[in-house]
């Protein structure tokens, strides 16, 4: 074997470094005593947890699950797996009990009662708030690490995983490389987790996506992915970021369109007005431009002055950002900025069961990796599903590599995907970031991804068809750091073809997914999943309905019937 | 997206290296200053450079750069007493960082790599008496030069007085066998009479056109024949080049040294090795080999971040990974960070919100992405 490339060993290997990579190696060391995270970003910067607020969705005592439950499934347009969901509310109340037990502080009321945030208009769903302000998430990540080096859990940064390996139908490992030297790398394991994010589309609002997620390294295995047709669309002002938009539109802030109009309230949501999820205020943004009445601005006029005052940034990014910017002769708070949508991570995910498990033997995912949402948000749950399946995850996988001898590994197979992908190393070709914005532009189209048609879906596959089959080979890599950018970019790629074909099998619109072409539920068929998986080579869609005699709720009302989309 | 690094005020500490999630910086470790660390380290190690190469896991170039200083890591890392250590900046924020337990993997590394010959670039030939570690320092950085030489040792094994320790002994045996391998003579039980009348002519005869005394503590008081002593017995050398009072004559390690350590043994064996490739090419024997003169970096470690140690094994050993996250409590005093990678930034402030010498400058306005909404594009609008 090439003696450059470097061995490891591990019961249970866990990609990726966040909250809940974090989770499943601090519960999978319960069963097996050698747990290796490895994350593409620096040792221990603790994924996109170190760049949340640190809130958190949890049903504290005295609240009525099922309420809660109900919430979501009309929030869902009944879109929603509510065994699993219940069972993460359940276990929600322990993982908060665990944050606080690893000294994690919450944010309380005068009264000694936890603070919580409403979210989207919702009756009983509320996101309880760390404490202080902004360093939530940098305290969640550094209790979590603490508790890993009491555990002696190994940890790797700048490590890119570029496949895994099995042994006949079970995963025995992966390879990989050290994005700062191009070493390559094999990792043997019992059991792997992939905790990596589903990926997205690098953009960014006040969070980096460093991801371009699992999703090859899902379908390569073998894994099936669902809800690919949902992605998270924000919106953002046009130039620079700004976080707390749900704070602020309750606190008067609004969006008008070119004629000063509040186009949300007026007719698109004359219940809630632009007080939902930023999904459905895009959608009215595309529509009004759309009819000449573009840009879109974000209005702070009607919030009174108290109300800046406490939202006006103190620390952090946020001072920076307000500091600088008014350097620049920009407001916020006295300014009216031009805001557009954003698409920002994809929602799909690797399908598993309860325990985090995919359909190929000793192959795990874990947190956003796996598929839960459906391309609406409220705030705290991505920390608290995290939590809640990186807890049961890493006592699933310690369980399964416990009971498992360490398989044989295919080195010839092993070292033959590694000299593939190091071969990019030198060449000359198409950069990274001209291949990121390609792929953007075929996604950003608001055709495509908010007010989504047959016909404009179809041109989009076409194009990423011919990126993927045309371009794609051309790329090139420097050095080892755009060896990783290029995965990246070419695992964007992959991810936008899984969003396009999710998009064209659903016929119907539900929750985050608009067909203009279908703008109603279809109510001939019960709720389905869109599931994809690879064969012959090939990505295919297929529907999975969900069990909708085993749920308590029977859907009745649905949180897409107040809009007004005509 | 990312503006500027400040060059003044940036001490080169690395933060925004080991913080960016999106890999956009990197190191300038050249610096007329040296770090602390290297100031205290009798070989001279270049110890930033190393961390800094450990820090983007460049296992290999790591070694090479300590090998241009340290032949034998696997020997130095156990055996040293760290010096370096004591005025680490680390220290003054948690713990300094476990440069020995570094340069013992390293050095375990450098063990089990398997060397091939290298290639003759020289004519006349350099012996070697005595293979202690200095003179196998010697004759390491003389072969690595390409030229031909051959170690006399008395003794049944390489090692000398650290064949007494069983760990040091075996590494040792792999050592001198990698000597061998890269095209080195070792001429076991074979001792050369230094005290003889003729020892110097016997070797000119064997076409030996230079000699390194490396013979150890017993020839002390023995003087071989024509080389002038020191006052406490040994042979007399030039502290530079370890060039005794003949010309072509050179001692190391306890033959010249009083209370030699085993890393200064083999410092010396290394300087040695220098000078006699001068004088096998008709120069003088210190040509380039003064030591510069250096000011050491600032050790202003406020309001950095401490990062605890990783744990070591019981006998102090740190694993790969233990490694690489031990090299990234170096603070690569003196350096200076970069923009490598300016288009991967992502204009999320951690950079400069990390950074503790206030260097770094974001420019809050964003990269232009394809937006939706069909109108803004990269270059749509300034």
């Amino acid at each position: 074997m090439n003696a450059n490339i470097t061995v490891l060993s591990t019961d249970v290997l866990i990609i990726g470094g966040g909250s809940a990579g974090m989770w499943t190696a601090k519960m999978a060391r319960r069963h097996v005593d050698d747990v290796l995270i490895v994350d593409k970003g620096p040792l221990d910067w603790g994924g996109l947890c170190s760049m949340s607020d640190g809130n958190f969705i949890v049903p504290h005592e005295g609240e009525n699950l099922m309420d809660w439950l109900d919430d979501i499934v009309y929030y869902y347009d009944g879109l929603c797996d509510q065994k699993e969901t219940l069972a993460t509310l359940a276990k929600a109340r322990e993982r908060f009990r665990d944050y606080e037990a690893m000294g994690h502080t919450f944010a309380r009321n005068p009264d000694g009662s936890y603070h919580t945030a409403p979210q989207r208009g919702l009756p009983h769903i509320k996101a309880t708030t760390s404490a202080p302000l902004g360093k939530g998430g940098q305290n969640m990540r550094r209790e979590l690490l603490t508790a890993l080096k009491a555990l002696n859990v190994r940890r790797m940064g700048n490590v890119m995983i570029t496949r895994l390996i099995k042994d006949g139908d079970a995963v025995s490992g992966a390879v990989g490389f050290f994005t700062r030297s191009g070493l390559p790398l094999i990792i043997r394991a019992r059991a792997v987790v992939l905790a990596t994010g589903i990926g997205g589309w690098k953009t960014s609002y006040h969070q980096n996506s460093i991801s371009s997620g699992c999703v090859e390294l899902a379908l390569t295995a073998g894994a099936k992915l669902r809800s690919m047709e949902f992605a998270g669309i924000w919106n953002t002002p046009e130039r620079f970021a700004w976080t707390g938009q749900s704070v602020l539109l309750p606190l008067g802030a609004r969006f008008l369109n070119s004629r000063g109009e509040d186009f949300m309230l007026n007719h698109y949501s004359p219940i809630i007005g632009s007080k939902t999820d930023t999904l459905y205020n895009v959608r009215a943004m595309v529509l009004e431009t759309r009819a000449g009445r573009g840009p879109i601005t974000f209005d702070v006029s009607r919030i009174p002055p108290e109300g800046i005052a406490s939202r006006r940034p103190e620390a952090g990014w946020m001072k920076l950002n307000d500091t600088k910017l008014k350097a620049k002769g920009i407001d916020f708070f006295t300014d009216t900025q031009v805001w557009v949508p954003q698409i920002q991570t994809s929602q799909g995910g690797v399908q598993t069961d309860s325990e985090g498990a995919t359909c190929v033997p000793g192959l795990y995912a874990v947190g956003t990796a796996q598929s839960h949402l459906v391309g609406v948000y409220f705030g705290g749950f991505s920390l608290c599903q995290a939590a809640t399946s990186g807890h049961d995850t890493g006592l699933a996988a310690g369980a399964y590599a416990s009971s498992k001898e360490m398989p044989a590994f295919d080195f010839g197979f092993a070292e033959k995907c590694l000299d593939d992908e190091l071969a990019h190393l030198g060449r000359q070709g198409i950069m990274p970031k001209d291949m990121d914005v390609t792929v953007l532009e075929v996604v950003t189209a608001s055709d495509v991804s908010i007010l989504k048609s047959a016909g404009a879906l179809s041109r989009a596959l076409d194009r990423i068809t011919e990126i993927r089959a045309e371009l794609i080979p051309y790329m090139a890599a420097p050095d080892s750091h755009y060896l990783g950018k290029l995965i990246e970019s070419r695992g964007m790629a992959t991810l936008t073809e899984a969003y396009i074909r999710s998009s064209l099998a659903r016929t119907e619109s539900r929750a985050g997914h608009f067909r203009e072409d279908f703008p109603l539920r279809d109510e001939s068929t019960p709720p389905y999943w869109v599931v994809l998986s690879m064969e012959d080579g090939k990505m295919k869609t297929h529907r999975e309905y969900l069990p909708m005699d085993e749920y308590p709720i029977k859907p009745t009302r649905f949180y897409m019937d107040q809009f007004n989309w005509s | 997206m990312i503006s500027s690094i400040d060059e003044e005020k940036c001490t080169g500490c690395g933060s925004c290296v080991k913080t960016c999630a999106l890999d956009v910086f990197r190191l300038d470790t050249r610096n007329e200053k040296i770090a602390p660390c290297m100031a205290a380290c009798p070989a001279r190690n270049d110890l930033r450079e190393i961390h800094y190469l450990l820090q983007q896991s460049r296992l290999d170039e790591a070694l090479d750069c300590l090998k241009l200083t340290m032949p034998f890591p696997a020997l130095a890392g156990r055996l040293c007493r760290r010096p370096c250590e004591r005025p680490c900046s680390r220290h003054a924020l948690d713990e300094s960082v476990n440069i020995g337990g570094i340069e013992t993997f390293l050095g375990d590394r450098d063990l089990a790599r398997a060397l091939s010959p290298v290639p003759r670039r020289h004519i006349f030939k350099a012996a070697v008496i005595g293979a202690g570690i200095a003179g196998l320092s010697a004759a390491w950085y003389l072969t690595k030069s390409g030229f031909p030489v051959t170690v006399f040792e008395a003794g049944e094994k390489a090692g000398g007085h650290l064949r007494s320790d069983s760990v040091c002994a075996s590494i040792i045996d792999i050592y001198a066998a990698q000597l061998q391998a890269m095209g080195a003579e070792l001429r076991l039980e074979c001792r050369f009479p230094l005290t003889g009348p003729s020892w110097r002519e016997e070797l000119e005869d064997l076409d030996f056109r230079a000699i390194v005394i490396a013979a150890g503590s017993e020839l002390k008081g023995k003087t071989p024949c024509g080389l002038e002593l020191s006052d406490s017995g040994r042979i007399k050398v030039d502290p530079h080049t370890f060039q005794s009072s003949v010309r072509t004559v050179f001692a190391v390690g306890d033959a010249a040294l009083d209370n030699a350590s085993d890393v200064l043994s083999m410092v010396s064996g290394r300087r040695a090795a220098q000078a006699v490739g001068n004088i096998l090419q008709g120069a003088n024997a210190d040509m380039g080999m003064h030591v510069r003169l250096h000011t050491v970096a600032s050790r202003d470690v406020s309001g950095m971040e401490q990062r605890s140690p990783h744990p070591a094994g019981s006998d102090g050993s740190l694993t790969l990974e233990g490694t690489l996250e031990e090299s990234l409590r170096c603070l690569t005093c003196g350096s200076r960070a970069y923009i490598a990678y300016p288009e991967d930034c992502m204009t999320c402030f951690a950079c400069e919100t990390h950074c503790p010498a206030g260097a770094i400058d974001v420019d809050p306005f964003k990269e232009f992405h394809p937006r939706h909404l069909d109108r803004r594009f990269i270059g749509g609008r300034k």
